[in-house]
């Protein structure tokens, strides 16, 4: 690759795009059975992050739920 | 999860509908199929490969889906959802730049306000290139590599694509069958589907 590592990239995921855009959905579903991941199936670990809660999102509800305990006990004092 | 279950539980019944994320209403309202949201979920973590830091690849996807659900992004009637989606991503990818570049250019400035520190720490911030950005990109590039790593027809493809050309060009300069590149291309996605889909957080 001859261009600033950025610039490579960002042609690079573009083409990769491209390639995605146009598989087809066969082999999204042969990707998924070659993880021992079965997208029929309800709450398939295929889609993590896109149905269900991500890694990310588990953390934020974790941290929100236990402020919300903290902040509990102050609020019914002030009450 | 018991954590998250027992949150529900608590809320009032009218806030949960911000629970059910923005790709599951958009298929719970047909606008998407499953299939659509596995080839979404491996454009997202691709994308996810050069975005800031603080972004995952799941921040993205979720925000172009609450985008078109919310009006702010409409889909032509031309247009298929899931190339549109894709677009959106490349476009809040940008957005998420853009507005860190502005945040970096205005450190100087303040700091030199309050005299914190000497210019030549000001100018290390200069936008143009992003260092932070040419690392994340370095990195990337390599991690690609290591993926195309066993497939040297897949690696010449990627280092095609990398310089901005097209898939007939490509197949022209490295002097391939037509079927020989579909093979090598086909071989190509299915790795990149199988990295995009596992379930570990980078590859």
């Amino acid at each position: 690759m001859s261009v600033r590592p950025d610039v490579g990239l960002e042609r690079l995921i573009h083409g990769l795009e491209q390639e995605l855009l146009e598989a087809a959905d066969e082999e999204f579903m042969a990707g998924a059975h070659d993880l021992g991941m079965n997208p029929q199936t309800k709450g398939s670990a295929a889609f993590v992050g896109v149905k269900d809660f991500s890694p990310q999102l588990l953390s934020a509800l974790r941290r929100a739920y236990q402020e919300r305990l903290d902040r509990t006990p102050r609020d019914d004092a002030d009450a | 999860m018991e954590i998250v279950k027992g949150y529900v539980k608590k809320v009032k019944a009218g806030e949960l509908a911000p629970m059910q994320l923005p790709a599951a209403r958009a298929l719970a309202m047909k606008l998407v199929t499953d299939c659509d949201l596995l080839r979404l979920k491996v454009i997202a973590r691709l994308h996810g490969r050069s975005l800031p830091p603080d972004i995952s690849w799941a921040d993205l996807l979720q925000e172009a889906f609450a985008r078109v659900l919310d009006g702010s992004r409409a889909i032509p009637p031309d247009v298929p959802p899931v190339a549109f989606l894709a677009g959106v991503m490349r476009s809040i990818k940008a957005e998420h730049w853009r507005r860190r570049r502005r945040a970096t250019a205005q450190q100087p400035v303040l700091a030199t306000e309050y005299q914190l520190v000497a210019p030549e720490t000001a100018e290390a911030c200069d936008p143009q290139p992003d260092p932070e950005r040419w690392l994340i990109a370095a990195q990337q590039l390599e991690a690609i590599g290591t993926l195309f790593a066993q497939d040297a027809g897949a690696l010449q493809i990627i280092s095609g694509l990398g310089d901005g050309l097209t898939a007939e060009e490509i197949r022209r300069a490295l002097g391939m069958s037509k079927t020989d590149y579909d093979s090598a291309r086909k071989r190509m996605r299915r790795a990149l589907i199988r990295a995009g889909l596992t379930m570990g957080v980078k590859q």
